[in-house]
């Protein structure tokens, strides 16, 4: 919690710099949230060259933002709505040509990620059916999912950053648990004898 | 105790240890009542632990190719933006004084147009002497008017002598002053019978071609249908039609 408070004022103090003409304290603050925002991107794009090109369009934004944004706002907060704002639409954009491709082109739509340790998972057949779940939640619940999943952020803090109560947060994340569980039961379960049902969706 | 609906909105915050001690407390208890939430919480936590939460981790290359692209997008947005600091000015200037251009010329052009349409409703005046008419137009449109003079149903009004005289004086062939260049001073300067000789020989010269003989008749007929006491021999023949022998007599019994 201290840590968080500190990166906060930190990065008041690195706003405030930048809005004195600093191109140095924009670099700096960029290095401090492009981890995030890129893991970001990628929980819900599930593809490199794309995350990067969200997570470079969301700090191009910030710099068009930066002289006119408050130093008491929390920058992190701003970063993650605009990210999955933006990742949203940009998914929204390319839905169709993603769920018209061929088994056999997932492979190459996806790029490796050989540094990332649960790529290797993420690229059986099991990750990809776990993307298409994520994929089918509704905004509200995809968002709260990721922010809280990747361990980006606390319930309170997705609260604040999307502007609702942590009540509706949490009543999201069940919501969204509940239809993953539906979903994705026949995997984690496959005696079930759903497997082949759910791989053919 | 809350019921499994009530409850099932937490299990989620549950499964990622985000409930507060006493929605914890709560949830375990119905837990250890209720057999079907406790299988549904298992299911959900069982599929949650099967979703990977480790995110891809950006390498250094690709942190520093992510900075330039962000530095050099923002560096062209501000050449984007100074050069349209630059120009908006001079194209606001330039489409205000467009415009203004626009506006005036249109004004001037509807203007003109109103004008035409007004000069083109409007007939233009009545010859008042005999002149020679040369524009085309012209003729289509003053001879109508003085075809429908006969025709008006009006009672005229009484004329007087000295009225009656003006008539005759301004008919064709005369000048509003009734005074004819052309006279031979018998009977003064306002000769008529000089008016009526130019106007037979005008009608004569429209129709050469009609024989002498009849038209010796005509006259002869004209001049036993004359009245005795009515104006001179050389009044004009359209006041004989129009308001001869009536205005005479007026001009008598007044």
């Amino acid at each position: 919690m201290e840590e968080r408070s500190y990166m906060q004022e930190d990065d008041q103090c690195l706003i405030a710099m930048c809005k004195a003409g600093d191109e140095e304290a924009f670099s700096r603050l960029m290095a401090v949230h492009m981890d995030r925002i890129y893991g970001l991107a990628w929980g819900v794009l599930h593809d490199r060259d794309e995350a990067l090109d969200a997570t470079q369009e969301v700090f191009i934004k910030l710099n068009q933002a930066l002289p006119r944004f408050p130093e008491e706002n929390n920058l992190s907060a701003w970063l993650y709505r605009v990210c999955l704002n933006h990742c949203i639409d940009r998914k929204r954009r390319r839905r169709n040509v993603e769920f018209n491709l061929p088994e056999e082109d997932w492979e190459r739509f996806e790029s490796p990620e050989s540094n990332d340790p649960g790529w290797h998972s993420q690229n059986s057949e099991l990750g990809r059916e776990i993307r298409r779940a994520v994929d089918t939640l509704p905004d509200r619940q995809r968002m709260v999912f990721i922010l809280r999943h990747y361990e980006l952020m606390s319930l309170d803090e997705i609260a604040v950053t999307l502007g609702c109560s942590t009540g509706a947060v949490k009543a999201h994340l069940a919501r969204a648990t509940s239809s993953l569980r539906k979903r994705l039961e026949s995997y984690v379960y496959p005696q079930s004898g759903r497997v082949e049902r759910y791989a053919r969706m | 105790m809350r019921g499994c609906e009530k409850l099932a909105e937490l299990y989620g915050a549950y499964i990622y240890g985000e409930v507060t001690l006493e929605e914890k407390r709560d949830i375990l208890d119905h837990l250890e009542a209720c057999e079907k939430c406790r299988v549904d919480v298992e299911a959900r936590r069982a599929v949650i632990d099967k979703i990977p939460n480790a995110l891809p981790r950006l390498s250094d290359d690709d942190r520093q190719a992510v900075a330039l692209a962000v530095m050099s997008g923002v560096r062209k947005q501000k050449e984007e933006r100074s050069w349209w600091r630059t120009v908006s000015p001079l194209l606001q200037t330039a489409s205000v004084a467009a415009t203004i251009v626009i506006v005036f010329a249109g004004g001037a052009m509807f203007g003109f147009h109103l004008k035409d349409k007004a000069r083109m409703a409007t007939p233009p005046p009545m010859p008042e002497t005999n002149a020679p008419v040369t524009h085309p137009n012209q003729i289509n449109e003053v001879r109508p008017q003085q075809e429908i003079v006969p025709e008006t149903t009006a009672e005229p009004a009484p004329i007087t002598t000295a009225d009656s005289f003006d008539r005759q004086l301004t008919g064709p062939g005369t000048s509003r002053l009734g005074w004819n260049p052309r006279s031979d001073w018998t009977n003064g300067p306002w000769s008529i019978t000089e008016e009526k000789a130019d106007d037979s020989s005008s009608q004569v010269e429209s129709k050469p071609e009609e024989p002498a003989p009849d038209g010796e008749k005509v006259k002869e007929q004209d001049k036993e249908n004359k009245p005795e006491d009515t104006t001179p021999v050389s009044t004009p023949p359209y006041l004989w039609n129009e308001q001869g022998t009536e205005d005479s007599n007026q001009s008598v019994g007044q």
